[in-house]
């Protein structure tokens, strides 16, 4: 029998878009000083989508609005804390034991109280397999206005990152650019989890991101190399998890580490 | 141009660095800062550049700024002290200086224009930047960097221009040239340079400010850097060579 593969349209948009997305959340998050936040994201985001669906429940707020509300006040949380003098390793660990145990307590509730609508398996290692057109279009108004907003101030971000002095008495209102910063982060996190998942989120936060960095000589070249490794990674884990039958966030994970240390030995061989 | 505080007061926590102080700087000239590790020499640019919070007021050529980091960057360049700029990411040299330009533009015009560009290249050549401009600039020395910020600053061609220990980094050469150009700005900006070697300026300085939490002295290079001020300024580091005044500053080294 000829090799055959067959792919369904509505899995290469939502890999392409939620992989787009995270080509610039990752460099976002790095050139940002945020890489503390790759470890807390995701919890934040699993904790929003699971009281989301309790709330869904109980006072019919709907889900997906709920999810990114509450996502939104996590992140201004911790990253309160940090302004308020914390240190970010310290905030860290406050926000992990509190998420992580209200974590335990929501999805132990919902699984044993409600007949599973919702698949929390799918918030757990993601599975864009399993998408209906919804989803897609659920994903795509995430996507693009996350995309929408932070591509044109990509550049911009970044100098924040590397002198943010420089950048105040260059004109620049920075805490808009923070806030910016944290809202994005909160929605694409929770937006894009029953996709990406849970476990996959904290290898697409860091490293398109740190592959970039190790590659390129020019903020210019990072910004676009993360975008592309990204998508690169996403879109090449989805077909090999198609080729293996294994999990596609699985194979996108490896498929981003592949990427990473090819990328390292080739500078090693430079 | 001039640059004037009024009643300025900052204070980390508890711990007071300025307390009311009031002066004027009247430019074009050359102002050195100078005190110790900890007096509060970057502090003072930071102040008034409207980066920390204070009490008081600042002016810049008689305009309020007070707080304000976008109406102080209209006037001033700033060359921040060279060990707190440490980007987490890859970006040129080049990017650097030309982002003082893009920074002030707005989307969608992000490229320099040809009287900006040309500005680039003469910058590039006065400061000998041509070898590692396109080089990262994590990957630069640290006199390297030090003139890349320079640049930065420059480019803007801002009247006013505060260099936070530009001569940090810098070999021999590389401060005899800064030098040559500094005193050439000077000659038509205000400058307003924190150093650890005051005898670098002595000649060419208008006034120099000597900081040890608050202005333990101000005036001309004379009157300040005398062996009473300079004792009160850095204590047991000031030794005396054969009459002639060294300040032994063991932190800076
Ligand atoms: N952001 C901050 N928070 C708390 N304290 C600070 C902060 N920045 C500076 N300080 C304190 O204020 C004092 C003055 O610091 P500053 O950096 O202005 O000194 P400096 O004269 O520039 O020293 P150096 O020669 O080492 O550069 C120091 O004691 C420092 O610990
Ligand atoms: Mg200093």
């Amino acid at each position: 029998m000829p090799f055959e593969l067959f792919l369904d349209v509505r899995w290469i948009l939502v890999i392409s878009l939620s992989s787009m997305t995270f080509g610039i959340v990752s460099p976002l998050v790095l050139s940002r000083r945020l890489l503390f936040l790759a470890g807390t994201l995701p919890h934040s985001a699993l904790l929003s989508a699971l009281l989301a669906i309790i709330l869904d429940r109980a006072l019919s707020i709907p889900s997906q609005l709920g999810s990114l509300i509450l996502s939104v006040v996590l992140v201004a949380m911790v990253l309160r804390m940090i302004s308020r003098g914390l240190r970010p390793d310290v905030a860290t660990a406050i926000f992990l034991s509190l998420t992580v145990s209200l974590t335990a307590l929501s999805l132990y509730y919902v699984i044993t109280s409600f007949p599973v609508r919702e698949s929390i398996w799918s918030y757990l290692v993601g599975d864009p397999l399993l998408v209906t057109w919804e989803d897609v279009s659920y994903t795509a108004l995430i996507s693009l206005m996350v995309l929408g907003i932070n591509l044109p101030l990509l550049e911009r971000q970044a100098l924040i990152g590397a002198d943010r002095d420089f950048v105040k008495i260059s004109g620049v209102k920075v805490s808009l650019y923070d806030l910016i910063t944290a809202l994005s982060l909160a929605i694409a996190t929770v937006g894009l989890l029953k996709i990406i998942g849970f476990i996959l989120e904290h290898v697409m936060i860091l490293l398109p991101g740190i592959t970039a960095a190790s590659l390129s000589r020019s903020l210019r070249g990072f910004l676009l190399q993360a975008f592309i490794i990204s998508l690169l990674g996403g879109l090449g884990g989805l077909v090999l998890g198609l080729l293996t039958g294994l999990a596609p966030s699985g194979c996108i994970g490896l498929a981003l580490l592949s990427i990473y240390l090819v990328s390292s030995l080739g500078r090693g061989g430079r | 141009m001039r640059v004037r505080a009024e009643n300025l007061s900052v204070r980390y926590g508890s711990e007071i660095i300025f307390d009311g102080e009031t002066f004027e700087l009247a430019g074009p000239g050359l102002f050195l800062v100078i005190g110790p590790n900890g007096a509060g020499k970057t502090t003072l640019f930071r102040a008034l550049l409207g980066l920390v919070g204070l009490r008081g007021r600042v002016y810049v050529n008689g305009i309020e700024v007070t707080g304000d980091p976008e109406r102080a960057g209209r006037f001033v360049g700033y060359v921040p002290q060279l060990n707190l700029i440490d980007p987490p990411f890859p970006i040129s040299a080049k990017e650097l200086i030309e982002s003082a330009i893009i920074l002030r533009k707005r989307a969608p015009t992000l490229r320099l224009n040809d009287r900006e560009s040309s500005l680039l290249k003469s910058l590039i050549r006065d400061l000998g930047l041509s070898e590692f401009i396109e080089k990262p600039f994590q990957q630069l020395s640290g006199g390297q960097k030090q003139r890349v910020l320079l640049a930065r600053a420059l480019i803007t061609d801002p009247p006013i221009i505060m260099m936070d220990e530009p001569f940090t980094a810098m070999d021999p050469a590389g401060r005899e040239s800064l030098i040559r150009m500094m005193f050439e700005l000077a000659d038509r900006k205000l400058l307003l340079v924190s150093s650890h070697d005051p005898t670098l300026f002595l000649q060419k300085a208008k006034a120099v400010m000597a900081l040890n939490r608050g202005i333990v002295a101000m005036g001309s290079p004379d009157d300040v850097l005398s062996e009473e001020v300079m004792r009160r300024v850095y204590g047991r580091s000031v030794v005396l060579v054969e009459r002639c005044l060294h300040v032994v500053d063991y932190h800076a080294v």
